[in-house]
């Protein structure tokens, strides 16, 4: 096992491309996902990578039917990658339009707009002329399989998300912690709140795109529920779920490999046990 | 909604803004904080008055792991703004240490803000309103919750700031029991309107069966 880790790792490795994207998803999810769950919308965070899915599949839709939005010579991917970003920043615009008009349930528009783009990806991809079993793949997110330049993509756009979070975290953690506090000190509150809604739209649309919905949501969430309980502030919060993640990210690869699984759902099946088994230690040591 | 709301803040005044439930504090509150504009009329503010704003505690989300000192320290966020990703220089650390003195929360610097009781919790959001170096220190219902013991320590250090440092200070509260000796102004705010006097005609046995009755 230790042999295979260390295997894995090196610049030779056949899957190369899938171990870097891997670590990159899971070193810059949780510093994202800790916005998500600090703010209580872990459900956002399963809404989103289902909308950003809807729109990939209505991409390769469009594409199947010989319909080009970015010219002739546009690639399967660059179609797909258009429709998860156009998707996931209207579904971001619109829940932010309807939290400033307030009334209603937040969690009830984000389930409603969740099933809704779960419906919508399932009658895109039973629709699409090129069978249904190849956009389902697709839909999956296959990390083994990352080539170059969908690797280029997600480290240039991953770094981006990571500076401005690190940049911009004393404003957005105001305005997510205490918004009154945030009014009385800043003059438009609610345009940090877009600039997080622009990074939680970046880090998805990319993010579904490259690795699939499952591993996203859960790089994006579980890390930081299994360090929170441990954290005794933000930066250490921040610091400790980036590791984990990264961490998770490398072994649930090795595992993966050696037992010849699919990459995400092993990643995403060890980082839940590690959340369990995080909530039962801290539970032990409170006793 | 306040339909005739002409207050005014005086420098150097202690002003309680009581009312029962629903009355409109709030609203007249978040007006004069200018979160809220107000539908006529207007609000007038010194050139650069800087409001240190301490919200019910409520309000503030325990899933944070955050500590005190993180909590004061965001009372310097606004000072901080062209620092972009840099960390906070040193000073703005003694800031706010010596702010978490004043209100007597030094010794939980290091807890974490959930884990802190009621009492403490309001001194951290006081030691961070202090961080914004106030001009006025404004406290929404900041006794809401507690005994009388911790309502008259509060109020003490309330009392203490306003004399010994001459800060100009807000209360809006339910809650006016100890206030009289206290407060210079007296503000009810009730059935739309606001009524401002002097404490011993405002907290009168007969001005609060008024203000209550209707």
């Amino acid at each position: 096992m230790i042999q295979t880790l260390c295997e894995i790792l090196s610049p030779d490795f056949l899957l190369h491309n899938g171990v870097v994207a891997s670590l990159l998803v899971g070193f810059a999810c949780p510093l994202v996902g800790m916005f998500f769950v600090l703010r209580r919308a872990v459900l956002l965070g399963v809404a989103l990578p289902q909308v950003s899915s809807a729109g990939v599949a209505m991409a390769f839709w469009l594409h199947a039917l010989g319909i080009h939005v970015l010219g002739h010579d546009e690639t399967e991917r660059g179609t797909a990658l258009v429709g998860s970003a156009v998707f996931t920043m209207l579904a971001l615009v619109v829940l932010a339009l309807s939290e400033r008009r307030g009334g209603g349930l937040i969690e009830g528009r984000t389930g409603a707009i969740y099933a809704f783009a779960a419906a919508l990806a399932v009658l895109f991809t039973a629709r699409n002329p090129s069978g249904e079993s190849h956009v389902t793949s697709l839909l999956k997110g296959e990390i083994v399989a990352v080539a170059d330049a969908d690797l280029r993509l997600l480290a240039t756009v991953y770094v981006v998300v990571v500076l401005l979070v690190a940049v911009f975290r004393r404003q957005l953690v105001l305005v997510s912690f205490d918004r009154s506090m945030a009014e009385t000190l800043m003059r438009r509150p609610w345009g940090w709140d877009l600039l997080l809604y622009g990074v939680f739209g970046l880090t998805i649309s990319i993010g579904v795109m490259i690795v699939g919905p499952l591993t996203l949501f859960g790089f994006l969430v579980l890390p930081v529920l299994a360090v929170r309980p441990w954290a005794r502030g933000l930066f250490s919060l921040a610091i400790m779920s980036s590791l984990l993640g990264g961490v998770t990210a490398w072994v649930g690869f090795t595992i993966a490999y050696r037992a010849d699984l699919p990459v995400g759902p092993t990643d995403v099946a060890l980082s839940f046990g590690l959340y369990v088994l995080s909530l039962a230690a801290h539970a032990a040591v409170r006793r | 909604m306040v339909e005739c709301a002409d207050f005014t803040l005086r420098r150097g005044d202690f002003t309680a803004v009581l009312g029962p439930n629903g009355g409109g504090k709030t609203t007249l509150l978040r007006g004069l904080l200018g979160v809220l504009k107000p539908t006529r009329g207007q609000v007038q503010r010194a050139d650069a008055l800087t409001f240190g704003y301490v919200p019910q505690r409520e309000d503030i989300d325990p899933v944070w792991p955050v500590s005190a000192m993180e909590v004061t320290l965001m009372g310097a966020y606004r000072r901080a703004r062209w620092r972009m990703g840099l960390p906070l220089p040193p000073i703005e650390h003694e800031r706010a240490s010596a702010c978490l003195t004043r209100v007597g929360a030094d010794a939980f610097r290091r807890k974490l803000f959930a884990e802190l009781s009621g009492g403490q919790k309001q001194r951290v959001l006081m030691a961070r309103a202090l961080m914004t170096q106030p001009d006025v220190l404004v406290l929404d219902e900041p006794a809401s919750g507690f005994d009388l013991a911790a309502q008259r320590d509060l109020l003490e250090l309330l009392c203490r700031m306003h004399d010994a440092e001459g800060l100009t200070i807000l209360v809006v509260s339910h809650h006016f029991a100890g206030l009289q000796p206290l407060v210079n102004r007296v503000s009810w705010v009730h059935s739309g309107r606001v009524e401002t006097g002097l404490p011993d005609a405002m907290l009168s046995p007969a001005k609060i069966q008024e203000v209550f009755s209707q």
